[in-house]
């Protein structure tokens, strides 16, 4: 299947990748896998005391859509709050990236990763 | 026989409604019905008889493959109790064991560079399939509490390992085919 630039850019130069540390007090993580395909993305953010996600990060185990998907999402989320980031749906996403319907489900786990993100930091805070 | 196209795999086979089930027994049981059905045997028969039999042939050789299949005879029970789906829209949210997938995956990238890659692969195989059946206990718990969504995220994780359980056998047979 031919991947659009855009998948193989962001697959050949994926952007933030890297691991924070998950019990640190201002870190969110995100963990969610794919049984089918079995993908497995880990998507972490840095949140100031304004609530602004200031850093994001991710690891990904998959095809090159799942890491695609992923890396397009740390560099969204930078500089966004939490709702807006929670905001962002996997259509545009897949919109971006121009996934073919076949690999739209990759950009559904990058938006579960990231409220995923967002509801473990809440969680920490609360 | 007609009646046999609405039954379930298991009573088809003749076993019971069960998870754990005797692959021997099964093997057996289909040798039998395969020959009732045989196409041979309809040579001279009528179109609409050829035609059931062969629907009876793909019955049987669906049924055999889901009875088989470590997965696929979990997802079917869930069935027979109305929970259906697709694993390509499902997806698992458990931290622990996606950590674990995900050491294991990067473990498995990293082999080649090990002593005895082989002996590596041996043993992490080994491991995925005891957490295997540790999950299939899981799963055959889980279904007859009727703890269904238990059961259901119990066989997203076995086909998480079952995957990567193919992986690491395939690994292991590439490099196998290197060295001769």
């Amino acid at each position: 299947m031919a991947y659009s630039e855009k998948v193989l850019d962001h697959y050949e130069n994926p952007r933030n990748v890297g691991s924070f540390g998950k019990d640190e007090n201002n870190v969110g993580t995100g963990m969610v896998g794919a049984p089918a395909c079995g993908d497995v993305m880990k998507l972490q953010i840095k949140v100031d005391e304004e609530g602004v996600i200031e850093d994001a990060v991710f690891k990904t185990y998959g095809c090159g859509s799942a890491i695609a998907s992923s890396s397009l999402l740390t560099e969204w989320v930078k500089g966004k709050t939490l709702d807006q980031a929670r905001a962002i749906k996997n259509t545009a996403i897949a919109e971006e990236l121009a996934l073919p319907p076949v690999k739209i489900h990759c950009s559904v786990l990058a938006e579960d990763a990231i409220n995923a993100a967002v509801d473990d930091y809440m969680q920490k805070r609360s | 026989m007609t009646d046999a196209l609405s039954t379930n795999y298991f009573k088809l086979f003749e076993i019971p409604v069960s998870y754990d089930v005797d692959l021997d027994q099964v093997q057996h049981r289909y040798r039998d019905l395969q020959k009732a059905v045989h196409p041979d045997k309809y040579a001279n028969a009528s179109s609409q008889e050829r035609r059931i039999s062969m629907q009876h042939t793909s019955l049987i050789n669906q049924a055999l493959h889901t009875l088989k299949h470590p997965v696929e005879r979990a997802m079917y029970l869930l069935q027979l109790k109305d929970v259906v789906f697709t694993m390509d829209n499902e997806t698992t949210m458990d931290a622990a064991f996606l950590m674990e997938q995900m050491e294991m995956r990067e473990k498995l990238e990293a082999v080649r560079e090990q002593n005895d890659p082989l002996a590596e692969l041996d043993s992490m195989s080994a491991d995925v399939k005891s957490n295997m059946n540790n999950m299939a206990d899981e799963f055959k718990r889980a279904y007859a509490s009727d703890d269904l969504d238990d059961a259901r995220e119990a066989v997203r994780k076995l086909q998480f390992l079952n995957k990567a359980k193919n992986e690491i056998d395939e690994l292991a047979a590439s490099i196998e085919d290197e060295i001769i």
